[in-house]
């Protein structure tokens, strides 16, 4: 099942597989919401790695060689298809990912998106 | 894991929204518990218009991008039946008159998220508050002529589509 997690400076690593996508800061919130806010860098220091694990597959983003103001985008794309008339509805779908992170370039003030899709 | 969806279905003039609805058959009555078979439309008429969402609930950050797109097995309902509908942001009362919404073809429909008690509304179509959220509903209804065989249509089916972060 394709999932992120992040490693903090402390060795503390924050995985979405491990906490069923739920946040361990606040309720209603998913394990991206705690990496994209920094919620575990209070207790475990900077984020120094952030990992997309999909099927035979490890996509590894070093954070200590990212811009400073560097924020994590991490979206996934899903589809359900329901029959009318039975109403069976099928699993959720995941159709892509797209994992990487974006800055704001202090030279020409544009925000870069450095991103791969992952289908 | 994604955010869980259900579908709710909107009835009556206030409306009442019955959640967790597991089929949106097409019939004439306005309600989400009699069955098509006791209230089928006849040639020559329409269905009473049909509004469901999609309702999120679980844990997310942001959702985004939604969107429903019908398909129908064999590409058509046949002679005699047209399914017309869209996306709505606001509500009236269901009824066998034509709705004036388009013929649905397989393209998405595109919505937006509201709130955490009704799809109808504007909405936004980035939603970053936590909890659960209805999305705008899609209005349907079946238009006959006469010349519509008796019996069930061909299989329809809805995807719906969302993007989560």
């Amino acid at each position: 099942m394709p999932h992120i997690e992040a490693e903090y400076k402390d060795g503390f690593v924050l995985s979405e597989l491990e906490q069923d996508d739920k946040s361990i800061y606040e309720e209603g919130r998913n394990t991206f919401y705690d990496i994209l806010n920094k919620l575990p860098e209070a207790d475990h220091g900077p984020m120094v790695r952030l990992s997309l694990h999909v099927p035979k597959q490890k996509l590894d983003i070093d954070w200590t060689s990212v811009p400073d103001n560097a924020k994590p985008i991490r979206f996934k794309t899903y589809a359900i298809e329901r029959n009318f008339a039975t109403g069976e509805t099928s699993d959720p779908m995941l159709q892509k990912i797209v994992f990487g992170y974006e800055y704001l370039d202090p030279e020409t003030k544009m925000n870069v998106q450095k991103v791969q899709e992952i289908k | 894991m994604a955010s869980t969806v259900s579908w709710s279905e909107y009835n009556g003039a206030t409306p009442t929204i019955t959640g967790s609805r597991t089929e949106m058959n097409l019939k004439n009555i306005d309600d989400s518990t009699t069955a098509y078979s006791s209230s089928p439309i006849t040639a020559g008429n329409n269905s009473y218009t049909k509004y469901q969402s999609a309702v999120h609930a679980g844990t997310y950050n942001t959702l985004s991008s939604a969107s429903y797109t019908m398909s129908v097995a064999g590409g058509s309902l046949g002679t005699g039946l047209t399914l017309v509908g869209g996306v709505k942001t606001s509500y009236t009362t269901p009824a066998t008159t034509a709705s004036g919404d388009s013929t649905v073809t397989t393209s998405a429909m595109t919505a937006n998220f509201n709130s955490s008690s009704t799809g109808v509304g504007t909405g936004t179509s980035t939603y970053t508050t936590a909890g659960g959220v209805y999305v705008n509903p899609l209005r349907l209804q079946l238009q006959t002529t006469t010349s519509a065989a008796p019996g069930d249509t061909t299989s329809e089916t809805i995807t719906y589509t969302w993007t989560e972060s």
